[in-house]
């Protein structure tokens, strides 16, 4: 309509010049408006950006094989702690105060039942020909340590410290000594519970390795 | 004196006989069925063997079926070669003991009033040669014969008096003992104690077994390595002193330790608990195969430290 009151009183000629104007007009608008949209979206807002929740797997986002190998530029300076590849080992869970208890005072008994050397050495002969009853039973008393840590994994802290207090006791026999380091590495391994590991002579760490 | 009384009375003196042949010790709850009648092994056991004992060796024995090796693992392997054999098996393993044992006799068993000897000459295989430990007890420090095997102690005494002695078992009869390989084991009640119930069925069968192949070893060598006999342990062992230690790396303890080792990795039933035991076990007697380096010395070359000693057994059966 305000192409027909404008062509209404003007010449061809000029009306032709009025359209390529026109034509030119809206090129001109039409670049304007793609321009803006394309910055729009190449950069938007903060405000008009679309929140999205963090799903687990984009929480520790896996970095490419050349940026794990890229060496650190000399001079740079060292990047924060990696993000750990390997899944966190998971909490233990917890156990409540009775159990605790409950396994403080199986730890006491199993202690009392462990002989010493110099009680071994007052065995009669005939005795110690093969295992003698004081280890047999002390052995049995260790598989109660283990098989409460297996059915409670809670107490998997609780377990690595009897163990390495099993495993340092000077007075103890060897071959038990040897059982509880033994444990205590395999506890530790599978719970990833942190834990001091024991001191030991190398005699007590070789004889385990037998079983490890 | 009715039917029913008569009923009463000979089933009565059933029990009694039955009861009877297990000898006076038996201390098993349920009627005794003679164990020597066990046709699951060739164990023959004496009279004054409580029925409970005998049951719990025959299960242990049994149990061997249920904890089958695994014959490509090389522990397993390596425990094949030590004890010259091809069958792992549970049957091939049942033969290999019951090879070494036949006879099982009560702890507290007075053999020495049950020997007797023959009028026939007899001759034995090297006849001047015998482990240090009967010949020369200074020069292995005080080893002592220490042996459940008792077979292959009446066999060496008898070697040792140019005799051979004939063993009579109650229940058994006459057995003469021309070999250690005629196998005569004596239990006493520390391998049957069961804590009450405090382990497994698995834990005590595996154990009883290392106790029994442990055994079964003592049965094999000749001349010095006769009976493979234990040595004193040395200073700062777990058994410093006594006569638990192994000088030989095929010896009875090695034997048994390897036996409880690989049946424990057999167990596919073992819980966290009997696994721990059973490891426990198996190096209190692992630790007893001496580092040659604290063996005593003066040993005889055949029967030196560190080293496979020759198994092959005098006499024959």
């Amino acid at each position: 309509m305000l192409l027909r009151v404008w062509t209404g009183t003007i010449l061809p000629r000029e009306a032709d010049k009025m359209r390529a104007s026109r034509a030119a007009f809206l090129v001109l608008v039409l670049a304007v408006l793609g321009v803006s949209i394309a910055f729009w979206l190449k950069h938007p807002s903060p405000e008009s950006a679309v929140v999205q929740a963090p799903t687990p797997s984009s929480l520790i986002s896996e970095p490419s094989p050349t940026e794990l190998s890229s060496p650190i530029p000399t001079g740079a300076t060292a990047p924060s702690p990696p993000i750990s590849l390997s899944p966190p080992p998971p909490a233990a869970p917890q156990v409540s105060e009775a159990l605790h208890q409950q396994f403080l005072d199986l730890s006491q008994e199993v202690f009392k039942s462990i002989p010493t050397k110099s009680q071994l050495a007052k065995l009669p002969p005939e005795e110690v020909h093969y295992t003698p009853q004081v280890m047999f039973t002390a052995s049995v008393e260790l598989g109660k340590i283990a098989q409460m840590v297996s059915d409670h994994p809670g107490l998997a802290s609780d377990g690595l410290k009897f163990y390495k207090e099993c495993a340092e006791n000077e007075e103890s026999p060897t071959s038990l000594r040897a059982s509880c380091y033994a444990e205590f590495q395999r506890l530790s391994k599978s719970s990833g519970v942190s834990s001091d590991a024991p001191q030991v002579p190398q005699s007590v760490s070789d004889l385990a390795q037998k079983v490890m | 004196m009715n039917l029913k009384m008569l009923v009463q009375l000979v089933l009565g003196l059933s029990l009694l006989v039955t009861l009877g042949a297990c000898g006076p010790k038996n201390n098993s709850a349920s009627v005794c069925v003679p164990p020597s009648s066990n046709p699951s092994n060739k164990l023959h056991f004496e009279s004054g063997v409580p029925c409970n004992q005998a049951a719990a060796l025959n299960e242990a024995v049994s149990s061997l079926v249920t904890l089958p090796l695994d014959s490509s693992n090389s522990s397993v392997g390596l425990m094949a070669r030590t004890m010259k054999t091809d069958d792992v098996t549970p049957a091939g393993l049942q033969n290999w003991m019951e090879d070494r044992v036949q006879y099982i006799i009560n702890g507290d068993f007075k053999i020495r009033s049950h020997l007797y000897t023959t009028n026939q000459p007899f001759s034995y295989s090297e006849p001047n040669i015998l482990p240090d430990a009967y010949t020369n007890s200074a020069s292995v420090q005080g080893a002592q014969i220490i042996m459940l095997n008792v077979g292959t102690e009446v066999y060496a005494n008898g070697k040792l008096a140019k005799q051979l002695y004939i063993v009579d078992l109650p229940g058994i009869g006459y057995v003469p003992m021309p070999s250690p390989r005629t196998g005569m084991l004596a239990i006493g009640p520390g391998l049957f104690n069961s804590l009450g119930g405090a382990q497994s069925a698995v834990v005590l069968n595996i154990f009883r077994l290392g106790t029994l192949f442990h055994e079964a070893r003592h049965s094999d060598g000749h001349g010095k390595t006769l009976g493979f006999m234990h040595s004193v342990c040395p200073p700062g062992h777990d058994y410093a002193g006594l006569p638990a230690c192994d000088l030989s790396t095929n010896g009875p303890y090695t034997i048994g330790a390897m036996m409880v080792k690989n049946l424990t990795n057999a167990c596919t039933n073992c819980t966290a608990g009997d696994l721990l035991s059973l490891r426990a076990m198996y190096l209190d007697v692992a630790n007893r195969v001496l580092d040659p380096a604290k063996a005593p010395i003066g040993l005889a070359p055949d029967a030196s430290a560190g080293m496979d000693w020759d198994d092959s057994p005098e006499g024959s059966r």
